[in-house]
């Protein structure tokens, strides 16, 4: 998934990124709320996380003008603001988490996960296509009880092609919330890694998990023969 | 007398001036009718004493005694009628049978003489008139009447009557007792009544009280409702403490957005220490990169220790809790020193250090601490905030009666309109934040806080050019300390 990050406190923005970045998001960060507004109306986020007291423009400011857009990513407030009033005025602003410093790492990749889950329209952390099973907390992928072992990569895209179940997913749209920009920057990355996944998923009896579109994309669909 | 109690003092004085008003009033009216009566008696006595003298005769030489006859004839009078006749020239009385043989006092003399109290044969109390008289003359002869009292030897006599008073003197003592009684009720009546309006009169106060106490102070939102009934004599006082409980609510409003606003400061280093560890522990590292990630931490602990440092003595400052300690101070001296502490800073962003420091010496009474932690905040403030590759210019003269130091920067970025909020605790400008959290809005303020306590004048000023200045004036004010 695709995540921004706008914080101005460098040590906690570098440790977000790099808890993001272990946790297999593709992370933009910024340190001010001009840039970061502008990484939030030009790319598209799974999830935005965001301070509120921010140099140039503030928090409440970037979620109103995320919001007046039209946009609906998820963000989520961190602030060292905690009173009552203070997250009444951060929700009604339009975020649709408010979480206080300081805060556990581990809280945040869960608080990012439910907000991405729900952004797709996911109920529970377990997703099932056909006899495939993904548990998103624990990163782990079953084919009947089976576990099926996939690099973080793998896992990243399979978890985003489950999330968008039955949907036509684009290249391109497979590289914004897979990818991060600063890495490998070929042209046929993400048709690598489809074809790898397609490997680990497939099996003898003829069942099929990805198809492709031609012209259009991928898209995760159980299908058998 | 003094009364600690108001509803004392007002139940005594009152009360006091009550009792006096009712027992000259009812002494007034007592006098009034005794005084009355005694007149009457007196004119009642005056009247019989004239009339019965009358009746006092000397035919031919021979005094007869004619009252005595119709006392006599008289059954009523024989026990009523109080009448004593001496005769002056052989000493003989003649006494009315009521008398019993007993005297009525006598006087001698022309004029009337008036005995008030005296015990009468029955027991009863009296009143005595007495003066001297002479026999009325007859004759029965030829000659003229007044040939005939020249001729007549009269003999002067004393006549005294007696009126038993007892029951007007049993009216009279009815009267007091009335009166006394009237007085004891009236002043019970007073009391309770005086008590009954202090009490009512009090019970606004005691809902006030009541107001007061269940007032939550904690709650900045709490109102200070006042009775409406309350009398305006205490609505001046009542007044007084809605005022004291506003300020009262400004200064908690003031800790508590300070309160707020350290918690706020601290949270975010908190928050970076958390996270930076957190991380650092989520995976088997190298122990370079655990080097690096506990040297991350050591940089936010120390900009938290220099935060705490800072607002510390800000609380002490802002709550007038921080003592002046004064002495000597080289303002040179302490200036150079916090350029050459800034030097390592300033050349690492690039900054050009213009120090005019004056070689006169520049000497003032003050606080050495305070003031390093004034120019240490000041100069630091140039420094962390001058645009990279410009110029920090601090200059030091000496004045008439003191010196002027002015600290200017470049920075571009700042906003003249920030410039008012500028000296507000916990204030920082776009251009004063900074992704280390090293600023924390506060070293403006402290500051200023100093700049007050130690009566230093100190403005700033915003140029077109963008420089950011900051004049501080030491002046005779410092002087006051020596």
């Amino acid at each position: 998934m695709r995540i921004l990050v706008i914080e101005d406190y460098t040590p906690l923005r570098t440790a977000m990124v790099e808890s993001l970045e272990t946790a297999g998001h593709a992370v933009d960060a910024s340190g001010d709320g001009e840039e970061g507004l502008w990484y939030a109306q030009n790319h598209d986020y799974d999830t935005i996380i965001l301070d509120i007291m921010l140099p140039k423009l503030n928090g409440l400011q970037i979620l109103e003008a995320i919001r007046g857009a039209g946009k609906g990513v998820p963000m989520i407030i961190i602030s060292a603001r905690d009173t009552v009033d203070n997250r009444i005025e951060g929700l009604d602003a339009g975020a649709d988490d408010y979480l206080v410093k300081p805060f556990a790492l581990k809280e945040l990749l869960a608080r990012v996960r439910a907000q991405t889950r729900k952004a797709y329209g996911k109920a529970t952390t377990l997703l099932t296509v056909g006899d495939l099973s993904i548990d998103l907390p624990a990163k782990r992928v079953l084919r009947g009880d089976q576990e099926i072992k996939l690099t973080s990569r793998e896992y990243n895209l399979l978890e985003y092609l489950a999330l968008r179940e039955g949907e036509v997913v684009s290249r391109q749209e497979i590289w914004d919330h897979v990818y991060n920009y600063y890495e490998d920057a070929s042209s046929n990355a993400v048709d690598v890694y489809i074809g790898y996944l397609r490997k680990k998923l497939g099996s003898n009896d003829g069942t099929t998990y990805i198809q492709t579109r031609r012209g259009q994309g991928y898209q995760l669909e159980y299908q058998t023969l | 007398m003094k009364f600690v109690s108001i509803r004392s003092r007002l139940i005594f004085w009152i009360g006091l001036t009550v009792t006096l008003i009712l027992s000259v009033g009812s002494y007034v009216v007592f006098a009034t009718v005794r005084s009355t009566l005694n007149e009457e008696i007196e004119q009642n006595l005056e009247s019989t004493l004239t009339l019965q003298s009358l009746e006092l005769e000397m035919t031919d030489g021979t005094i007869y005694h004619e009252w005595l006859h119709d006392i006599e004839n008289d059954a009523v009078r024989r026990k009523t009628s109080y009448i004593q006749v001496w005769n002056e020239a052989n000493g003989e009385t003649t006494r009315s049978p009521a008398l019993v043989g007993t005297d009525l006092p006598k006087f001698l003399g022309s004029e009337s003489i008036q005995f008030s109290n005296v015990i009468l044969p029955n027991g009863h109390h009296g009143r005595v008139i007495g003066r001297q008289v002479f026999p009325v003359v007859e004759w029965t002869g030829q000659s003229d009447r007044a040939s005939h009292v020249e001729t007549a030897n009269i003999q002067a006599h004393y006549m005294a009557i007696a009126l038993d008073v007892q029951v007007a003197r049993d009216a009279l003592e009815r009267l007091a007792g009335t009166l006394l009684l009237g007085l004891v009720f009236s002043l019970l009546i007073s009391f309770v009544t005086i008590r009954l309006i202090i009490g009512i009169s009090f019970r606004p106060l005691a809902r006030l009280e009541q107001v007061i106490v269940h007032t939550d102070v904690q709650d900045p939102q709490a109102v200070f409702e006042v009775p409406q009934d309350l009398p305006t004599e205490v609505q001046g006082l009542v007044a007084s403490y809605q005022e004291l409980f506003g300020r009262i609510g400004q200064v908690r409003e003031r800790e508590r957005k300070f309160s707020a606003n350290v918690a706020h400061e601290l949270r975010t280093p908190l928050a970076g220490v958390g996270a930076t560890l957190e991380q650092a522990l989520a995976v088997e590292r190298e122990a370079g990169d655990y080097k690096q990630r506990i040297e991350c931490m050591q940089g936010i602990v120390q900009g938290m220790g220099e935060l705490i440092n800072r607002l510390m003595w800000f609380s002490r400052l802002y709550n007038k809790s921080e003592s002046v300690v004064v002495g000597v101070v080289d303002l040179g001296l302490v200036i150079e020193t916090r350029l050459a502490i800034l030097a390592e800073q300033a050349a690492a962003r690039g900054l050009v250090i213009d120090g005019d420091i004056s070689s006169e010496p520049c000497v003032i009474h003050s606080d050495e601490t305070l003031i390093g932690i004034l120019m240490n905040n000041l100069i630091g403030n140039a420094v962390a905030h001058s645009d990279a590759g410009s110029v920090v210019r601090v200059v030091l003269q000496p004045v008439a009666e003191g010196a002027r130091v002015c600290i200017s920067n470049v920075c571009a970025s700042f906003d003249a309109t920030e410039l008012a909020h500028v000296f507000e605790p916990f204030y920082r400008s776009d251009a004063a934040r900074s992704g280390d959290g090293a600023h924390s809005g506060i070293g403006l303020a402290l500051a200023q806080e100093i700049a007050k306590l130690l009566h230093v004048d100190l403005d700033i000023h915003f140029s077109a050019e963008s420089v950011f200045s900051v004049e501080m004036h030491f002046g005779a004010n410092n002087l006051k300390f020596s």
